[in-house]
């Protein structure tokens, strides 16, 4: 690859950013995580930029990249039990700048906090970032019926919850 | 008709469509705010909205349709609020700033490789 293309390959990166801390969030509800899971990513990405193919899709290796690290994340806490795995917990969710800025979205952060993050990755991959089910499929390295059955179970939960039902939140596998 | 049909997103999707979130493009060049939009003003806060609220909108034929229809028309509103407000608040976040510390990290990176 040459110096102009890995440059170019750069500023597309750059430009899909926002878009990871927005997945980064939905998918940790920490604010200091996210930012730690981007960066993360974009060392990664960054260092492995010869082997992202030209003409792929830059987000959906972006996505994966970090889908797989906050997993990584996941599995060696859960391992090391280091820390309880509050991070998705919805009664510590910890959005950033402040809270009232995000206060017009206090239902659907609550809403979301209550979904498992397979279940938050599927709405937001989808409905936010506009991913085609094949898409999520393959940033979720899963099949196609995967994903729709985890979208399907996360809207199931949100209507319950959107209706009062009783949602006990769900914790991390 | 195609998961990503264009022409779906551009109009108002009734209740009863909505029932499977149609996947909008993505974000940057791609929400449809005047759609989010629209679909917020009408519902304001979903967990303020009682049941009733709910299920008596826009249409008006629900109130003489059997109960399970309603519900599920309800049920349908439910998802189409929540999906509206998911995007919503993920426009809100596209929005803000990429931190100073990223670019310089980035910047920092290329120079290493360019060195």
């Amino acid at each position: 690859m040459s110096d102009h293309e890995h440059a170019n390959l750069r500023e597309e990166l750059v430009r899909w950013i926002p878009n990871l801390r927005a997945f980064a969030l939905s998918l940790t509800q920490s604010a200091q995580h996210s930012d730690d899971l981007v960066q993360d990513t974009l060392v990664k990405a960054l260092s492995n930029l010869d082997k992202f193919q030209q003409g792929t899709n830059l987000r959906a290796w972006l996505f994966t990249i970090l889908r797989n690290s906050f997993y990584n994340d996941i599995r060696y806490k859960k391992y090391h039990q280091t820390a309880p795995l509050d991070d998705v917990d919805p009664v510590n969710l910890e959005f950033r700048a402040t809270q009232d800025k995000y206060i017009e979205f206090k239902d659907v952060l609550k809403g979301l906090g209550g979904l498992v993050p397979e279940q938050r990755e599927a709405i937001i991959l989808i409905a936010a970032e506009g991913l085609s089910y094949e898409e999520a499929a393959a940033v979720c390295n899963c099949p196609v019926g995967t994903v729709k059955s985890r979208l399907s179970r996360a809207r199931q939960r949100l209507e319950e919850y959107v209706n009062g039902d009783k949602m006990l939140p769900e914790r991390v596998q | 008709m195609s998961e990503r049909d264009k022409s779906e997103e551009e109009r108002h999707v009734p209740a009863q469509q909505a029932q499977q979130p149609q996947p909008s493009k993505a974000l940057n060049d791609h929400i449809q705010p005047r759609h989010v939009d629209s679909v917020l003003e009408k519902t304001g806060k979903i967990s303020e909205m009682s049941r009733k609220d709910l299920l008596s909108d826009p249409g008006g034929s629900v109130d003489s349709e059997p109960e399970n229809a309603s519900a599920a028309a309800g049920a349908a509103l439910d998802d189409a609020r929540f999906t509206a407000g998911v995007v919503k608040l993920y426009e809100a976040l596209l929005k803000e700033p990429i931190p100073e510390e990223m670019l310089r990290l980035i910047d920092q990176i290329g120079k290493q490789e360019r060195a």
